[in-house]
């Protein structure tokens, strides 16, 4: 038996928090400001941001490349393992979400700033401080660090899913360790890559491109309350 | 005499401190239809992925052609595997699935098709090459994973429980048709399997295994007609096992009475074992001079009865076509020849008499199959 009704709460939810605010978000970009009058004005304003549009998508895509880059051998890695020692590795992946990602974003500030941890290293040495943060490479690097669990830990589902008596029978019809991960691993851990790129690609990362100061502001805020 | 391909020389295999293989020594000879028979655990399946190169024994070589190859790669041995449960790529169709080894030698695209298409029409399959494997039925994908190993050309084919699965309708159909397609193509099988019928019905050589021994090698004459010992001789069918003493050259003792038989070169005096098969057993009327004893339980199985005769407190099965009814007191005939006198070994006492006989014995070790199948899965 079908028991509709149940999800009530989800259809309630949903209109509330998510087609209620679309709806208002579309009556504000076809009115204009002051007035309230219709208006094409903000949908041809697109324009003037599609230097940032076009520099954020090409951001999220490279950071979510070398996320499929770095995590995909991790989780293969992983996946290899004892299933006790898979439970461990997983639970070491997980634990850095646990975090607060303002902390996490902070800890890299420390680390990358002009007169940071490593720059400093760097002046004692007697070079020049490098030009670490405030460019594309901080941006991917952060989102990079941030967001590779969301990475690893679909792939690594999909990988494990995969039944090793396949790996055996493709050995047994000819493969190579080579051919047989074309052939056979890769291709059955397609689902695991599909969610991780829409896990990290489709991620906003407004808080990132905080200037800093305004970082520490909300930090000493959420402090004093 | 077919010449030897095969050659396992003292294979040992350790899992830790588990010894799961001792000692095995075999040699496989070519074009031939090799059964590995034994109960779930004794090491058959360890035996096959050795042999496939999927595991690397403890200790001992395995030979092909004389050469070494415990150390080849499974993808250079010309060896080819139809496993436990079938393991069918569930990324690909039919035809890609049935291609696929060929495709990695790399054949043109052409002679690939025309093979693919020879084979679908040898394991009755035409008209399923775009299909899903997952959308196949039991049997059908048992039809895919041997035309997958077969159209590669191995020389040899392995076999790990291939029709387990299947319902006995359709498992008698498939033995034939394997039992056929292994004569056609001329290739060596080395099968697994832990249903004795199966064993005796399709193989050239049958080796009985248990707890990581060879038990026996032999023709499926051999070994049921003469099992090497007693866990061999319940295994193979069913057979009354007594405690017996070997007086003398064609003289043994058991049931305080002296019977004829037809076996030699024991010490006088030896404690044996007697195997007596069910069907061999003759029913007369009593009579001081036989064995005899009371009917304690009927069964129609169809061609026969399943009789159950009470000797003394040792219950016996014999297998007749005339009915006795239960409380009969009959004798009993054996002729010389059908009775097998066995050296005494560790299995010696290990099986008792049929006083648990149940009237579905076939069902019930069905249903532990299965239940051993699914606890796998
Ligand atoms: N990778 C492994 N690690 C540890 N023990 C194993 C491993 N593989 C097999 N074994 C053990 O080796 C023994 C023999 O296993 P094997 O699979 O060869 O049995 P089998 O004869 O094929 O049984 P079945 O009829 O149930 O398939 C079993 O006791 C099993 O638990
Ligand atoms: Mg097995």
């Amino acid at each position: 038996m079908k028991r509709r009704w149940l999800t009530a709460p989800y259809i309630v939810w949903m209109l509330l928090f998510t087609l209620i605010p679309l709806c208002i978000v579309i009556y504000y970009a076809f009115t204009d400001y002051t007035t309230g009058s219709f208006t094409f004005a903000n949908i041809t304003g697109i324009l003037d941001y599609a230097a940032i549009f076009l520099r954020s998508i090409w951001l999220s895509v490279a950071a979510t490349l070398i996320c499929l880059i770095i995590g995909y051998p991790v989780a293969y890695a992983i996946a290899q393992c004892k299933p006790r020692t898979q439970r461990f590795l997983q639970l070491l992946i997980m634990l850095p979400m646990c975090m607060s990602f303002l902390l996490r974003t902070l800890a890299w500030v420390a680390l990358l700033e002009d007169t940071g941890i490593i720059n400093n290293l760097v002046t004692s040495l007697g070079l020049s401080p490098l030009p670490l943060i405030r460019n594309s490479g901080a941006v991917i690097l952060g989102m990079v660090y941030n967001y590779l669990p969301y990475m690893i830990l679909p792939l690594y589902s999909a990988i494990s899913k995969i039944d090793p008596r396949l790996t055996e029978a493709a050995e047994d019809l000819g493969c190579n360790k080579s051919a047989c991960f074309r052939k056979v691993i890769l291709p059955l851990s397609m689902p695991g890559i599909t969610a991780g790129i829409t896990m990290v690609l489709y991620r906003p990362f407004p808080p990132f491109i905080f200037p800093r100061n305004s970082v520490r502001r909300a930090l000493s805020w959420s402090a004093i309350s | 005499m077919a010449s030897e391909l095969i050659r396992l020389q003292d294979l040992v295999m350790e899992f830790g401190k588990d010894r799961v293989l001792n000692s095995i020594n075999l040699s496989i000879e070519d074009k031939k239809f090799l059964t590995l028979l034994g109960p779930s655990g004794c090491g058959k399946t360890t035996t096959l992925r050795i042999i496939a190169g999927f595991q690397k024994p403890t200790s001992g070589e395995v030979y092909f052609d004389g050469q070494p190859i415990t150390n080849l790669p499974p993808y250079k041995r010309q060896i080819n595997t139809v496993f436990q449960n079938y393991a069918l790529f569930p990324h690909l169709d039919v035809y890609d699935n049935i291609a696929f080894g060929l495709r990695i030698s790399k054949l043109p695209e052409k002679e690939i098709d025309r093979r693919v298409g020879e084979m679908l029409s040898s394991v009755s399959l035409r008209g399923f090459e775009n299909r899903k494997v997952s959308s196949l039925s039991g049997g059908q994908q048992q039809r895919v994973a041997i035309a997958r190993a077969l159209i590669n050309r191995p020389k040899v084919l392995l076999l790990d429980e291939p029709l387990g699965a299947l319902d006995l309708r359709l498992r008698k159909d498939m033995q034939n048709e394997l039992k056929q397609i292994q004569q056609e193509v001329g290739i060596t099988f080395v099968y697994v399997t832990h249903d004795q019928e199966e064993a005796l019905s399709m193989s050239d050589t049958v080796v009985v295994m248990d707890s990581g021994k060879i038990l026996q090698i032999g023709t499926p004459e051999d070994i049921y007609n003469e099992p090497a010992n007693a866990f061999v001789a319940d295994f193979i069918g069913e057979s009354n096992i007594l405690d017996g003493i070997m007086l003398e050259d064609y003289k043994v003792r058991f049931f305080d009475r002296d019977f004829e038989c037809v076996d030699t070169g024991f010490e006088p005096n030896e404690p044996v074992d007697v195997v007596i098969r069910p069907e061999d057993i003759d029913i007369v009327p009593a009579d001081p001079s036989k064995l005899c004893g009371t009917v304690t339980n009927v069964t129609f199985k169809g061609v026969h009865y399943d009789t159950i005769v009470d000797f003394k407190g040792f219950k016996w099965l014999i297998q007749t076509t005339e009915f006795h009814p239960e409380g009969s007191y009959i004798g009993i005939e054996i002729d010389p020849n059908e009775i097998h006198v066995m050296k005494r070994s560790e299995y010696s006492g290990m099986f008792g008499d049929y006083s648990s006989y149940s009237e579905e014995y076939y069902d019930i070790t069905n249903m532990e199959e299965e239940a051993e199948e699914g606890a796998a899965e």
